[in-house]
């Protein structure tokens, strides 16, 4: 397994606030890198920094071993995907649109957007049902899955999913895993940001631990050995009684 | 040489422009000859159109590109009414009347959509001069114009070229006094904070419509008055005197000296008229000169002349030391007064998003004198519920009432006046603005004062004004960031930020606050002091909601717990019972970590 | 009365394509772009030039009003808009206007105020049409609006690049995370409305002669069609367009035609008071 994407003494905020402290993780491909930590710990901009939404005030992000440091409209184009918090699709448009829309980066390269679309419903049929309907008009479950869909479209290398269980029913919640855990099989490398742990430590393969900005721990699931440390980052020590 | 803060503060800085217009004024008794006077005048007029503008554009953020055409109303009205006989005090009143009225018609439309519709509005009234004076040729003239305008009288006495001359500056000195009593009152802070932040002005119970409107009516008034003073000037009014060019030449004076200044309107008209409007050899290029300077000034020059000199008197000319009211508060704090709070009490509340139910069916209840807290996932409808409750969203179910109140569906403004109080997830804080100014902001419609009393600095206004002060430095105080009173609000730290608008939510004296994430992006001592503040407002008690994702804050702050999950109430109790209820595990850690949790309580 | 229609949708189809060109440049880069009724009166002196002194064809006339139209819209976007992204709409207003008065002032500085006469369309008799009578370079301006408006519509609903920028602009970040460049939207929103518009400067030309302040009224017409038609909305903005300028030819028939912009502007103020989304527009909610 090569590593996909490699961050190093990342820096991230906005302005003077700095939410990520200097955050390095490896993500492989064919692996699913689980990076849990409560609301607040900067998950979202550990993300949104990757990508390049937000300008990395310090540190380093590699797809492939190649810095990258360009707008986020070229890290899409090198391989990078990510599923935004909030079933942010295109509500506005249609599903078939929001798939189309999904394979922009692919649009000139023959065939590739209908295939994408055909392995689109083949993984979430609910959504040819909808084909014609507004974003707006799907239930959360079908928004999420049509989010995954949408960044699956230009077959990206590196996928980075936020809190995809945001919001939804816990039925929903255990179909979205299923497919999240689908997705490594073809050697795509996953970074999936969670804050249920039971859900996320089911799938992944690595887990690392997010608080206040820095990777608090960052070992194989399978030797992780108890929630304790994971259940205190988010409730707080156990209260005396 | 630096002055105090509280020389800057105190001295009346306002002697200085009103001598410079009075030695303006005294010009042709200094031996200044008729070609200047003439440009004075010009630079007067200009001045008054474009101050009028800068109230709408720069302190209440709308672009009316109509000054012109009201300015054109004043003169064609003014001129009837002169050749009919009545003297210069009644047709300037007349030209002002007017220039409100076209200021209603057009601003109540025009405020309607989105920034731009003003903007076209205004400017299709300008285009739209010419048919309206051939339309009312009787009055106006037609094309051939409003010739015949008499001399000027002032109650029976007709006015010479100086004394007309002193009439004209008098006037320019008045409205400038006017307008600038109004931006430094309460309105002027208003209309800030409702141009950064139209969502945080509708929190602090203002009503948006009402304050842009007033704002552009009060714009249109110089300019009216302009108008009857350019009918005198010229003794003939025509259409060609208003069109597009001038429009453009208005905008770009008050871009050039400064938008969102008084004195800056002086500026801007100075450097036009002595520049490009008065050079011949640029009269056939004036229009791209024009278009030049808006791209320029639109693209470089913020804040125009106005916007430099500021900034350079405030880095060379100003010590940074603190107010006398700020040291006393400092060396004893004064106590933080009692908390009226009333029981918020939520029924039934249902909220859909298209396909989604963001809340389904949602009971809370806060008392006085409690901190109830409001946890759940990320997407469990706890933002919804704050915006629910605090009018910025309409629910499609339930009832919300505060006392014995029913609230419901009120819109924000109106929430926010009937005692409902909030802060936001990325603290509003608008910019130039102190810190002072900004807690004062949300006394506005605490203790209403009216424009008027505003503009004319009444004792209503200064009384309101003065416990407006009193109000935030006790507020500051008691909230341990007195000492930033006179600082700029937008240089402060994250901390002090989300502190600074828990001030200035209690400073409308609310019977709820609501307090949306307060914890945030907060480091540790920062926590600890929002903590010390929240509890002891509960003590002074206010009835306090809090929506917040760190925990052990939570857990040491309330007196109970509301748990929401996917848009319902899972649990609610006490600390320690929401933290082990089973479900509430469940719902941040998922079904595996619950049955952990219950094999765990069984062992014992 | 049917000569009256005729002349009603000959000048509103005018108002529509200038509408078309709003919502294009709106749709891409949520900008109002002031000066985009200007690109007709260049068009309009473009074709003035390449018919009195170059003696080009008409069809190749068009090709290069398009093509200075498109220059003139890229140097708009790059040097006046792009360096205020993400600094309020009001800026963008300031800057466009200012682009609106530097063409008209420099049309005003080269040709002069006097209208001038093009030399396309100019000796045709009127043809008979469904018991009106109508000039045909009228009938071509009617069909053209009407083509454009469904094609631009069509284009943007069915097209990669269309969705795109229906997409950036519900949400441009989101956009930028499938790969969408916004930027090169923009510019080739301006390209394209420019070019459109400056286009149709010949046919505009030969009704209303070239003269430096053509765009002044036309913006604001085309801003009322907008109004009535809802922002963003192509059939809105054809619809509209056809109803301002029928409303425009009756008042002025039967009123006088000093009426004629009058009750234009009343319609903008009883469309603003009464459905300020338009007929067509979408009510947008805000929260906190």
């Amino acid at each position: 397994m090569t590593d996909a994407l490699v961050i190093t003494d990342l820096v991230a905020g906005y302005g003077q606030l700095k939410i990520v402290r200097g955050l390095s993780l490896t993500c492989r491909s064919g692996e699913l890198t689980v990076l849990l930590g409560r609301n607040g710990a900067g998950k979202t901009t550990t993300l949104s920094t990757i990508a390049g939404l937000l300008p990395a005030l310090g540190g380093e992000v590699s797809l492939h071993g190649v810095p990258q440091r360009g707008s986020t409209v070229s890290r899409i184009k090198s391989g990078l995907g990510l599923v935004q918090e909030g079933k942010r699709v295109f509500r506005a448009r249609t599903v078939e649109e929001n798939l189309k829309l999904g394979g922009y980066t692919v649009r000139r390269k023959r065939g590739a957007i209908d295939e994408g679309i055909v392995r689109a419903y083949e993984r979430f049929p609910i959504l040819k049902d909808k084909r014609h309907q507004l974003a707006s008009a799907l239930s959360g479950g079908q928004q999420q899955m049509l989010a995954i869909a949408q960044a699956l479209m230009p077959q990206p290398t590196v996928l980075m999913l936020d809190e995809p269980s945001a919001g939804l029913a816990p039925s929903i919640v255990e179909e979205v895993f299923g497919e999240i855990a689908s997705l490594t099989r073809d050697g795509l490398c996953v970074l999936l940001v969670e804050q249920l742990i039971d859900h996320s430590l089911a799938v992944a393969d690595r887990v690392a631990v997010l608080d206040h900005g820095r990777i608090t721990i960052d070992t194989e699931v399978s030797k992780l050995g108890s929630w304790d440390t994971l259940r205190e980052s988010y409730l707080g020590a156990p209260v005396a009684e | 040489m630096k002055l105090s803060m509280r020389t800057y503060k105190r001295f009346p800085f306002w002697i200085i422009p009103l001598a410079i217009g009075l030695v303006v004024m005294a010009l042709p008794f200094m031996g200044a000859n008729r070609g200047t006077l003439r440009l004075v005048i010009s630079i007067a007029l200009l001045a008054l159109l474009v101050v009028g503008l800068n109230i709408a554009f720069g302190y209440a953020g709308e672009l009316a590109l109509g000054q012109s055409a009201i300015y054109a109303a004043g003169a064609y009205f003014a001129g009837y009414f002169a050749i009919k006989g009545l003297d210069l005090p009644l047709t300037l009143v007349i030209a002002v009347i007017a220039a409100a009225a076209v200021g209603l018609l057009t601003g109540g439309p025009g405020l309607r959509l989105g920034s731009w519709s003003l903007g076209m509005v205004t400017f299709f009234l300008v285009l739209l001069l010419p048919d309206i004076v051939t339309l009312f040729g009787d009055y106006t003239g037609g094309t051939a114009g409003l010739s015949g305008i008499p001399l000027p009288s002032l109650f029976g006495q007709k006015l010479n070229n100086t004394t007309f001359y002193v009439f004209v500056i008098a006037i320019t000195i008045l409205f400038f006094a006017l307008l600038r009593n109004y931006v430094v009152s309460r309105h002027g802070t208003a209309l800030k904070v409702m141009r950064e932040s139209p969502v945080l002005a509708r929190s602090l119970g203002y009503s948006i419509p009402r304050l842009k409107l007033t704002a552009y009516v009060i714009s249109a008034l110089p300019a009216g008055a302009a108008g009857s003073l350019f009918a005198y000037q010229d003794g003939y009014v025509s259409d060609v005197s208003f069109g597009f060019s001038m429009a453009v030449a208005i905008l770009a004076a008050s871009i050039i000296g400064g938008s969102a200044s008084i004195y800056g309107a002086a500026f801007g008209a100075a450097i036009l008229v002595i520049g490009p409007l008065r050079a011949s050899a640029l009269q056939d290029w004036s229009l791209p000169f024009f278009g030049l300077l808006l791209i320029v000034g639109g693209l470089f020059f913020a804040g125009g002349v106005a916007g430099l000199l500021t900034r350079l008197i405030h880095s060379r000319f100003l010590k940074d030391d603190l107010m006398p009211d700020v040291l006393a508060a400092l060396e004893s704090p004064p106590p933080l007064p009692a908390i009226d709070g009333k029981t918020l009490k939520g029924v039934g509340i249902v909220k859909r998003f298209g396909g989604n139910v963001a809340l389904a069916g949602v009971d809370l209840e806060a008392r006085p004198g409690r901190v109830t807290a409001l946890i759940g996932p990320n997407g469990s409808g706890k933002t919804t519920l704050l915006n629910v409750i605090s009018g910025f969203l309409k629910p499609e179910e339930g009832t919300v009432m505060l006392g014995d109140r029913d609230i419901t569906g009120l819109k924000a403004h109106q929430a926010s006046r009937s005692g409902i109080s909030r802060t936001f997830q990325t603290p509003q804080i608008p910019q130039g603005l102190t810190v002072a100014e900004v807690v004062e902001s949300a006394r506005f419609r605490t203790e209403p004062t009216s424009v008027i009393s505003g503009m004319l600095t009444l004792p209503g206004t200064r009384r309101a004004m003065r416990r407006d002060r009193e109000a935030a430095i006790q507020l500051l105080s008691v909230m341990g960031i007195v000492e930033y009173a006179d600082r700029q609000a937008d240089e402060l730290p994250l901390g002090t930020r989300r502190v600074l608008e828990v001030a200035r939510a209690l400073a409308s004296e609310p019977a709820l606050l609501l307090l949306d994430e307060p914890a945030s992006g907060l480091d540790e001592q920062e926590v600890e002091a929002l903590a010390v503040v929240i509890r002891r407002l509960r003590d002074a008690g206010a009835t306090i909601v809090i929506v917040e994702h760190n925990f052990e804050l939570v857990m040491r702050i309330s007196d109970r717990i509301d748990v929401l999950h996917l848009g319902g109430m899972i649990a609610g109790g006490t600390p320690a019972e929401v933290r082990n209820d089973p479900a509430v595990i469940e719902s941040y850690l998922g079904k595996a970590a619950r049955e952990r949790a219950e094999a765990a309580e069984e062992k014992k | 009365m049917i000569t009256t229609i005729w002349a009603g949708l000959s000048v509103g189809a005018i108002y529509a394509i200038v509408a078309v060109g709003y919502n294009i440049v709106y749709i891409a880069s949520r900008v109002f772009n002031f000066a985009q009724a200007q690109f007709v009166m260049i068009g309009a002196f473009v074709a003035l030039q390449a018919g009195s002194v170059l003696n080009l064809p008409l069809w190749v006339t068009i090709l290069l009003c398009a093509l200075v139209g498109a220059v003139i819209g890229a140097l708009e976007e790059f040097l006046a808009i792009r360096w205020l992204r993400g600094r309020g709409a009001h800026n963008e207003l300031v800057t466009t206007l200012g682009v609106a008065t530097l063409l008209s002032g420099l049309a005003l500085v080269l040709f002069g105020s006097e209208p001038n006469r093009i030399s396309y369309f100019s000796d045709q008799a009127p043809l008979d049409l469904l018991g009106g009578r109508v000039l045909f370079v009228e009938v071509l301006t009617i069909l053209g609006a009407i083509v454009i408006a469904v094609a631009v519509g069509v284009i943007t609903k069915r097209t990669m690049i269309g969705l795109a920028s229906l997409a950036t602009s519900e949400d441009r970040e989101a956009g930028a995370l499938r790969g969408i460049n916004a930027g090169w939207l923009a510019i080739g929103a301006f390209v394209l409305a420019g070019a459109l518009l400056a286009a149709l400067g010949p046919l505009v030309g030969a009704k209303t002669f070239a003269v430096f302040n053509l765009g002044d009224l036309l913006a604001v017409k085309a801003f009322v069609a907008l109004a009535i038609g809802g922002f963003g909305s192509y059939k809105g903005a054809a619809i509209g367009g056809f109803v301002v300028g029928l409303v425009e030819v009756f008042s002025a028939r039967f009123l006088g035609s000093e009426w004629q912009n009058i009750t234009v502007f009343v319609l903008l103020l009883l469309v603003l008071l009464i459905i300020p989304n338009g007929v067509f527009g979408r009510a947008t909610g805000r929260t906190v």
